[in-house]
């Protein structure tokens, strides 16, 4: 069995959030609602020189989704078992079977399922399963202009990016879940942590 | 992120659920200890009429439930994942407690019934009625109790543990269960003072003065078992709220921070409603229904009146806590992303 997932060098992303609409695009999601986010982080403060100030301050974007992950919290606990993990890795909700208890919402740690009230359940990233089973690549890796993101196996992904990891501020601490995301940190990451700038757009 | 505030409709359903089980577990107890201390006809005056209300809060509770998921029309999917998910047990135990408590409801008001009416009952059934009843009975209380269990678990499950919502510690259960003990108690012990004074107003039917001295005791008796285990069971919830608290303290990360901050600060008021409207029900007024409830006699009103206020302190802070076990997810949602 295959695990797809999901590559983005942050240095490469300049946030411009062609991803998320190419995503909401194909997946015809209303406002509110989007299954690929782009989170700005940034940080610093004024550094002193002498009698002036200056600042000395670090942003950076972060494209996140459904990391379709390997032990995914979201399926086991799912009472109408209407989420399964197909032969590539893909963790999919089935809305026809889903009854909108927003217990996968619950169980997931970064928000990725998400409820639409005016159909009553909840749906997320589902990788592009059409696109891809068809030989296509995933809505948001199409859009990118700065071809910054890269989708396929995990293990080639991580294989093919020496250094890539799940550990970028401000993604939760993964457990012992699987997420299968990866991603070159920003340079201004590794040595400052930022806090998350849009808060309300996410 | 669009996090809907469907949490009201839990609220009301875990607490009408649990309420429920606990008064049926109560009145099983009550009723065994009354059939000894009395007979089989006196002690189902006790307690029928107070399981027959039943029902309809759990139909109330599962009407609630349905507010809070997107597709209620779709309910029956909701069994099937009973191998993996809590909920799915969590639905099914409710339901099943529904049923079969409703058939022993059904079965038992059968002895309110005239005996010329039971006469006209087929002879088998009416041969197999005791031996049927308290199986049904039992049965109804076990799938009641793990209701209450599963509830807690779909909070307590270890792979919900990581959101850090405060969720994944022994007070979930003891909460869930204190809950169950405490408003079926005191609820039970409403519900007697009611079916009391409602046998006062018949007083005039033959028999009926007998009947009414026999109810007061085991009345008075009821009240003193359902005082005492609330006063047990918020000693229980005192201890480990500090606990709690210490060890949520003593885990040292943000999320929990965050917790305990809220209770400092935006939930701070209702925290303390919350503990004083549960010592003062579960522990005052009770302490004060069991020192009438074992003097004869004495005060009749007011002792009447300890019981209801007991439970309605007990039941509106089982309310504020509801309240606030769930807006430690909301708050907390962001904090995972
Ligand atoms: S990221 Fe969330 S929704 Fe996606 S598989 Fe993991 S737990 Fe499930
Ligand atoms: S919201 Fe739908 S997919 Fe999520 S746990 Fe409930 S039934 Fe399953």
């Amino acid at each position: 069995m295959a695990q797809y997932g999901f590559y983005v060098d942050l240095n490469a992303c300049i946030g411009c959030k062609a991803c998320q609409m190419a995503c909401k695009d194909r997946a015809g999601n209303e406002p509110g609602i989007n299954w690929r986010r782009v989170i700005e982080v940034g940080g610093g403060e004024w550094r002193q020189s002498g009698t002036s100030w200056t600042p000395d301050i670090f942003a950076y974007f972060l494209p996140t989704a459904c990391h379709h992950c390997s032990n995914p919290p979201c399926l086991p606990v799912c009472p109408t078992a209407a989420i399964s993990k197909d032969d590539n890795g893909i963790v999919k909700i089935n809305v026809e079977q889903c009854i909108g208890c927003h217990y996968c919402e619950w169980a997931c740690l970064w928000g990725a399922p998400q409820f639409y009230e005016d159909r009553g359940i909840v749906d997320k990233c589902d990788f592009c399963k059409d696109i891809v089973d068809a030989g296509g690549s995933p809505a948001c890796v199409e859009a990118c202009p700065m071809r910054a993101m890269e989708w396929g196996d995990i293990e080639e992904l991580r294989a093919s990016h020496p250094g890539a990891t799940f550990a970028v501020v401000p993604l939760a601490d993964p457990q012992d879940f699987g997420p299968n995301s990866t991603y070159t940190a920003h340079v201004a990451s590794t040595d400052r942590v930022g806090e998350i700038l849009n808060q309300e757009e996410i | 992120m669009n996090y809907p505030d469907h949490e009201w409709s839990l609220i009301i359903f875990n607490i009408l659920g649990d309420l429920s089980v606990g008064v049926f577990v109560a009145l099983g107890i009550v009723h065994f200890y009354a059939a000894r201390k009395t007979d089989a006809k006196q002690a189902s005056q006790l307690s029928t009429r107070a399981l027959l209300v039943l029902g309809p809060i759990l139909v109330l509770g599962m009407l609630a439930v349905l507010g809070h998921v997107g597709n209620p029309e779709r309910m029956f999917n909701m069994l099937s994942n009973l191998d993996t998910s809590w909920l799915a047990r969590e639905v099914a135990f409710y339901g099943a407690f529904l049923v079969v408590g409703g058939v022993f409801a059904v079965l038992q008001a059968i002895t309110l019934l005239s005996p010329a009416q039971q006469e006209r009952l087929p002879e088998g059934f009416r041969k197999a009625l005791p031996t049927l009843r308290p199986i049904l009975a039992w049965v109804a209380a076990l799938l009641g109790l793990a209701f209450v269990f599963s509830a807690a678990m779909i909070y307590y499950d270890p792979r919900l543990a990581a959101r850090q919502t405060g969720w994944a510690h022994l007070y979930t259960p003891i909460l869930f269960f204190a809950d169950t003990g405490m408003l079926g108690a005191l609820a039970l012990g409403v519900g007697f003072v009611g079916n009391y004074l409602w046998l006062q107003r018949k007083q005039k039917e033959p028999g009926a003065k007998e009947t009414l001295s026999i109810q007061e005791g085991l009345l008075r008796d009821a009240i003193q078992g359902a005082s005492f285990v609330s006063i047990a069971l918020i000693g229980v919830l005192f201890v480990t709220i500090p606990i709690y608290l210490v060890s949520l303290g003593a885990e040292n990360n943000n999320l929990n921070e965050a917790i305990l901050d809220m209770l400092h600060t935006d939930f701070a008021m209702l925290w303390f409603l919350r503990l004083f409207l549960a010592f003062t029900g579960a522990g005052i007024l009770s302490a004060f229904a069991w020192y009438l409830a074992v003097r004869p006699q004495r005060r009749q009103r007011l002792f009447y009146l300890m019981i209801v206020g007991a439970f309605v302190c007990v039941l509106a802070s089982e309310v504020i806590a509801r309240y606030l076990f769930y807006g430690r997810n909301a708050v907390l949602l962001i904090g995972g992303m």
